[in-house]
């Protein structure tokens, strides 16, 4: 058959399956009022890169969300470049911060976080990558590197300040091929 | 919900489906890691 057009009553073969490219690792109903939200069994051998959404909650004040690996606390690089709709254009930089500083964002309208993260389990530097970080009047993009070379399994969000209510993280892995 | 915190009430954090308050040293933690949030970022002139 013809990937990825399918017709019903088809035989899925080992060929057909291999070849999807995203698998949905684990899903994360949040909590109400919650200041943060580990997510334990995330990263694993089976696959090298990630995307990680979190959509449907809301948060008690318009500011970013952060994110942590596993319990690391130091080693965290990465810069934040954003403009508003005045035309403006900032930049804000994580300089061996205890987090990714500016990963996501939201308020009392809705959160989004959509975050693509390569190699946080294997032996190299784990990076980051977060398109669309926007919250108030900012929208950005953000790019950093954690450097401290260790196999994480585990992600935290967190917002900058006050809680996050409600809505589903997804873990999903990119398939090694 | 009320998110008011008082003495005897911490924020709260969520583990995967566990949700609970944070103990003491994570509250310490808590407390010290808002002390170093990343600083607020630019405003339009006109806000």
């Amino acid at each position: 058959m013809t990937y990825p057009s399918f017709n019903s009553g088809d035989i899925l073969t080992a060929t057909d399956m291999n070849a999807v490219g995203l698998w949905l690792v684990k899903t994360q109903t949040v909590g109400t009022g919650v200041s943060s939200v580990t997510v334990t069994g995330a990263f694993s051998a089976d696959y090298d890169n990630y995307l990680v959404t979190y959509t449907g909650g809301t948060m008690s004040a318009d500011t970013g969300i952060t994110t942590k690996l596993g319990s690391a606390t130091t080693g965290y690089y990465g810069t934040f470049v954003y403009g508003q709709y005045t035309g403006s254009l900032f930049n804000a930089s994580d300089n061996n911060n205890s987090v990714f500083s500016y990963t996501g964002g939201g308020g009392s309208a809705g959160v989004y976080y959509n975050t693509y993260i390569s190699n946080p389990f294997g032996s190299q530097f784990t990076r980051i990558f977060s398109g669309g970080v926007s919250w108030s009047t900012n929208f950005g993009t953000y790019h950093g590197l954690q450097n401290t070379n260790t196999s994480f399994t585990a992600f935290t969000l967190a917002p900058i300040s006050g809680t996050m209510t409600g809505g589903t993280i997804c873990v999903y892995g990119y398939n090694n091929g | 919900m009320d998110t008011t915190m008082d003495n005897n009430t911490k924020p709260l954090i969520q583990i995967d489906d566990l949700v609970r308050e944070m103990t003491d040293d994570e509250y310490t933690n808590y407390l010290e890691m808002q002390a170093s949030a990343p600083p607020p970022l630019e405003r339009p002139a006109d806000e």
